[in-house]
């Protein structure tokens, strides 16, 4: 017997959309007419004597899976299959490109800090190359602890408007004090961002390849003459 | 109950809806039920695959959408057909018309072929 107390419709249907929203090509629209059409199939099964929970389940798998679902709603959605593809690539883009400019703006200031309290060249160029090891550090350790937990759920940090503002205000803030920075002789703090930048680089090229070399190996089959 | 061919439903797919809805308008869940019922089951659309298919009729123009509370109280998408889904729903009945005259000569000459 189902238990009322337990199971929640609404909140399962809620769970249902949600995972559509998510996962496939298909429009807010869409979702919420598919959902008035589940309900309509829920009623029928409900009234011929299935609980909700076995109606759900029911309803749920005469609409489709959410593979199929995408494939059917790919000849009519171009548009949103288009954008739900690119969207990751625009994201881990934006990502690279904040992290970058947060390194520039870490950079400036520590320039203009030195400047304010009068630190020599050498004793700052010491704190820039530790602020940005320290960036580094928490970039990694953030990583590894998703990787750990298994929650590979980046969409908060790689909200779109989140990260374009950060680019923006992080600019804006290394243009307002661009002529002072350039002026100041700490050009060695400018080749350690260049640096930096250059092996930060290398470190996304290098677990790229890794990546893309334990993937192919685990997934070729080995063909049998 | 033996089923209609998936071909043969797909090409029928067009002119069935746009008949529904020139006789009144509809919402998916109902035009699926209508279908079923007149075809006595022997056409079933899938529930995911009728919508795509509606949508595409949309962005022809053949028919519209437009959301409404039902009596239930919820909302449901309705659609209803336009007056170029009705010129396009006539061309359909003389395409269909057509094909049933030619089938229905051929097979008085050589009814073997049935």
């Amino acid at each position: 017997m189902e238990n009322r107390a337990k199971f929640n419709l609404k909140h399962s249907i809620d769970v249902w959309k949600t995972e559509l929203s998510q996962n496939s090509n298909m429009t807010r629209d869409n979702i919420n007419e598919l959902e008035s059409h589940l309900q309509d199939e829920i009623q029928e099964l409900v009234k011929l004597g299935l609980s909700n929970a076995e109606s759900l389940l029911i309803a749920k798998n005469r609409i489709g899976n959410i593979k199929n679902l995408t494939t059917e709603y790919s000849k009519v959605n171009n548009e949103v299959y288009f954008k739900n593809t690119i969207t990751p690539y625009l994201k881990g883009i934006l990502f690279f490109l904040t992290y970058i400019s947060i390194a520039e703006l870490l950079t400036h200031s520590s320039i203009l800090i030195a400047y304010k309290i009068g630190l020599n060249e050498g004793y700052l160029n010491l704190i820039t190359i530790e602020l940005l090891i320290l960036l580094t550090c928490i970039l990694l350790i953030f990583f590894y602890k998703k990787y750990k937990h298994g929650n590979f759920n980046m969409r908060k940090l790689t909200n779109i408007p989140v990260l374009v503002s950060t680019i923006i205000v992080s600019k804006f803030l290394i243009y307002l004090n661009l002529d002072i920075t350039y002026s100041i002789k700490f050009s060695i703090m400018q080749n350690n961002l260049y640096a930096y930048k250059i092996l930060f680089g290398l470190f996304i090229l290098g677990i790229s390849c890794i990546i893309y070399y334990s993937s192919s190996r685990k997934h070729k089959i080995k063909i049998v003459k | 109950m033996e089923k209609l061919s998936k071909e043969l439903i797909g090409a029928s797919t067009i002119p069935i809806i746009l008949s529904i809805l020139s006789k009144n308008e509809s919402y998916g869940y109902e035009i699926i039920q209508n279908v079923k019922k007149i075809s006595n089951g022997k056409i079933e659309y899938g529930d995911g695959t009728l919508y795509p298919v509606l949508h595409k009729l949309e962005k022809k123009e053949l028919i519209a959408s437009y959301w409404k509370v039902a009596d239930s109280g919820r909302k449901r998408k309705y659609y209803k057909i336009s007056d170029k889904g009705k010129k396009e729903l006539l061309t359909e009945k003389e395409n269909w018309t057509v094909i049933n005259q030619i089938i229905s000569k051929l097979w008085k000459i050589e009814p073997n072929l049935i």
